[in-house]
């Protein structure tokens, strides 16, 4: 039960961070995350399932292509509504709703599944766990690392820090916002399609699997704070791990309730979450 | 200093935030009809006070006593329906409305401030009381210009208007000088004493500008890091050596 | 000034048009207009404080849950029923909005959007009390005043009554002092207090209100259906309405009613085409929200600005 809230987390964390980047750096709540989560899957569907790809080349394939078209709809619709909240909600929300009516279109309504990668299962104590699942867990602490780094050693991480933290002095310093908010919005869009990937063979594929992960992501990053990548990872395994109790002890439509309500008490009583900085 | 008879009581103010003491065992008394200045160096905590009386701010601790009443830890809309009014140092104003149009919102919001009040008598607002407004500030000639287009004195002005709209009997003004031109600043001196002498209306200032203070005012508080250090006329602050110590070093005309 | 009367004439020709045409399916999407206009109401007047809420299609629920089961598990009258539903709504915004109106901008999008998740997860889950997935079923038609009503036509009447009622209300807030302390709530709040507003209560009563409206629809849309399921009030319910009021605009009331009978007919238009339905939503908010931010509703009346 612990593992798998986990192992459950740990994903978690990484939908969270890919939303958290964008709300932090352009402060827009990005509705339609959950559908780049979901072009990730479709990739592993198309690339591994059909054509044969290797895994991992799908999966990295599917994030860049999350990514790019992620920048593509920055550039061209988001560019001018950065730091406009509601207006940028509302556009997310079109993206969304014009991404999964494409979706609709190639893959039909219904869900499809994918052959698993790996099988079998092996033994932590007294759990039983299977490999896909860790396979998924790797994957999700590789990114983690990955991003950590990124963020702090490389010139784009520290710039999008920056411009998260005090735009205006950014600019000043000489970081290029346009490019910093493209390269965020893509970021945040790789992560949720890497998420997806490697989501993919553990569940099924369709047109409307983006809504869960999203609600998930949403969470989290409420809990851990609006634009905080530490409490991204945090409220993830928070997550993770309360999802699992609650939905072994009740269900898991009383584990969701319990969520939700953690979100609107953190949202009223302490809205930058539990280690996000008050912006503003 | 009684109690009895001060419009406004400040005992003992004193408000912290964190670690950092802004205000510290502040105690004045306005008395009716006075108008009363608070000046201090830059930093020194006046505009917390000023806060703090407004209704922006909790204190730590002490007591705001406003017409006998306890107005200590009250919001800044129960502070204006008591009947008292402020002004704001940078302008806010319904900036793409006439000068017509934002005296008339003044109006409204402070006798229709909640929906219940919609239910009680509310005795209807003579029709001419805006135009009446607009010539004691002198702006009648501008009542259909649109604020925003307006100079930046005249808004101030505006802001003085819409707070006599909710016929107060004290009006708070913060630092109601900043930002006026000479000319600008003669004509607020004389509106705060027309303030206090047509309409018989307090005014409570918070200032900067010390020539200004001294000259209209009836007595003055001068505090230096959140603490007072002198009270009394403008002639007797002036020769106070407290206060001279703690303006050392700022570049002050005490004239 | 013109311009806004033949819109209206307009629009008063649109609402015969079920009568000349005759046939079910056109009475059908008439009264869906007709509820859904009001629903489109109540978040624009949430949105007139500066509020997106995505709360309302929860108020839809509570009403029509309310409505069905006191008309079906207790007996009640199907008119006392309906206002019951109505009233129901308008107490649980009461009773969240304090708490709720403290909260501004994005979180109080994402408050509303918590709420309505949990409203609708209990509709679903409390299966003993509103039927779950499944739904109830055999819900009464609606009597008013004696008369029974059976069929898409009667129900169109009413709603349009209902629609109208609703207008006229709002119009009149609008243009009332209510309507220019709202305002100046929303430009300047700060100022506002300084003048002695009561902030919250006014933003309670409007969230109150938008409540009432909406728990209204609620009943109506159940016994007009005669079934009722927790599907139109999940986060679906709150994109319709969002695209209703990105299209039609908001600013003024009429935004939304323009918004309601532009949209609300485009599933059923594009029945033939059922994929691309969602599409041309998406790619209609985009193309709006790009060129037309203020809705249509500004092709129409010059803001006052």
């Amino acid at each position: 039960m612990i593992v798998n809230g986990v192992l459950a987390g740990l994903i978690y964390v990484i939908m969270a961070l890919g939303f958290t980047v964008i709300f932090g750096i352009m402060r827009i709540v990005n509705f339609a995350h959950g559908e780049f989560y979901m072009i990730g899957a479709a990739a592993i569907l198309v690339l591994f399932g059909t054509l044969g790809w290797p895994y991992l080349l799908a999966l990295v394939a599917g994030g860049l292509l999350a990514g790019t078209i992620g920048v593509i709809a920055e550039r061209a619709f988001f560019r001018k509504l950065a730091r406009d909240e509601m207006p940028g909600m509302i556009m997310s929300l079109a993206i969304s709703i014009f991404l999964q009516s494409v979706m609709l279109q190639y893959l039909g309504p219904s869900e499809l599944a994918v052959e698993r990668p790996f099988t079998g299962v092996w033994r932590l104590g007294s759990a039983v766990v299977p490999w896909d699942r860790t396979i998924v867990a790797i994957g999700a602490l590789v990114i983690l690392v990955a991003f950590y780094f990124f963020l702090r050693y490389a010139r784009l991480g520290l710039a999008m820090q920056a411009v998260a933290q005090d735009p205006e002095t950014a600019s000043l310093m000489g970081v290029e916002s346009g490019i910093v908010y493209s390269a965020s919005f893509g970021i945040g869009c790789l992560l949720a399609g890497l998420a997806g990937g490697l989501m993919a063979p553990i569940y099924t594929i369709g047109p409307y699997m983006g809504e869960l992960p999203m609600l998930k992501a949403f969470v989290v990053v409420i809990l851990g704070g609006l634009g905080s990548v530490p409490g991204a990872v945090l409220g993830g395994l928070l997550l993770g791990l309360s999802e699992s109790v609650l939905s072994t002890q009740f269900s898991t439509g009383v584990a969701l309730i319990a969520s939700f309500a953690i979100v609107m008490l953190v949202v009223i009583v302490r809205p930058t979450g539990l280690m996000g900085r008050s912006s503003r | 200093m009684k109690a009895m008879g001060h419009l406004l009581d400040v005992s003992e103010l004193t408000k912290k935030f964190g670690g950092l003491t802004a205000v510290s065992n502040v105690s004045f008394g306005l008395k009716k009809g006075e108008i009363f200045g608070i000046i201090g160096p830059n930093g020194a905590g006046k505009t917390t006070l000023f806060n703090v009386i407004a209704g922006h701010y909790r204190p730590t601790s002490g007591k705001v006593v406003f017409e006998g009443k306890d107005i200590t830890s009250q919001s800044s809309n129960r502070i204006a329906q008591a009947g008292i009014a402020r002004t704001f140092q940078s302008v806010h104003l319904f900036k793409q409305s006439t000068m017509r149009e934002n005296l008339s919102r003044a109006e409204r919001i402070s006798r229709l401030h909640s929906p219940f009040a919609m239910f009680s008598r509310q005795p209807e607002p003579e029709a001419s009381i805006i135009d009446d407004v607009a010539a004691f500030i002198g702006m009648e000639s501008l009542l259909d210009s649109v604020a925003g287009d307006l100079s930046y004195g005249h808004q101030k002005m505006i802001g003085v208007g819409m707070a006599m709209m909710v016929s107060p009997k004290l009006i708070l003004m913060d630092e109601p000088a900043a930002g006026l031109n000479p000319t600008e600043k003669r004509e607020a001196q004389k509106l705060v004493k027309q303030l206090r002498d047509e309409r018989k209306i307090s005014v409570l200032i918070v200032e900067h500008d010390m020539p200004l203070v001294m000259q209209v005012c009836d007595r003055v508080l001068v505090v230096n890091q959140g603490k007072p250090i002198a009270l009394g006329t403008p002639e007797e602050i002036r020769s106070d050596p407290a206060v001279i110590d703690a303006y050392l070093g700022e570049d002050y005309e005490f004239a | 000034m013109r311009l806004v009367v033949f819109v209206y004439i307009a629009i008063a020709l649109i609402a015969l048009v079920p009568w000349y045409i005759d046939q079910r399916y056109i009475f059908h999407i008439a009264t869906m207009i007709t509820i859904m206009a009001p629903m489109a109401f109540s978040m624009a007047l949430m949105l007139k404080l500066g509020q997106l809420s995505i709360a309302q299609p929860a108020f839809m629920g509570f009403g029509a849950y309310t409505a069905v089961l006191l008309s079906m598990s207790l007996g009640l009258p199907t008119a006392a029923a309906l206002v019951a539903g109505g009233l129901m709504a308008a107490f649980v915004a009461l009773l969240v909005g304090p708490v709720f109106l403290r909260v501004k901008g994005v979180y109080f999008v994402l408050l509303t959007y918590a709420f309505g998740q949990i409203v609708f997860l209990i509709f679903q889950e409390w299966t003993s009390l509103t039927g779950g997935m499944s739904g109830l079923y055999g819900i009464p038609k609606l009597t008013l005043f004696g008369f029974r009503l059976r069929n898409a036509e009667h129900y169109y009447v009413l709603g349009l009554v209902f629609t109208a009622v609703c207008y006229l209300t709002i119009l009149a807030i609008e243009k009332s002092s209510i309507g220019s302390i709202i305002e100046s709530l929303n430009e300047d709040e700060m100022l506002s207090l300084s003048m002695g507003a009561n902030a919250i209560s006014w933003r309670v009563a409007i969230f109150t209100l938008s409540g009432f409206i909406a728990g209204l629809s609620g009943g109506m849309y159940a016994f007009y259906i005669g079934f009722l399921s927790p599907d139109p009030f999940g986060f679906r319910g709150s994109v319709e309405l969002i695209v209703i009021n990105t299209i039609g605009g908001s600013g003024t009331i009429l935004g939304p009613l323009l918004g309601a009978i532009a949209v609300v007919p485009l599933p059923e238009l594009l029945r033939e085409a059922q994929e691309y339905q969602l599409m041309i939503y998406g790619l209609c908010l985009i193309f709006f929200i790009t060129f037309l931010k203020n809705g249509l509703v500004s092709l129409v009346v010059r803001r006052k600005e």
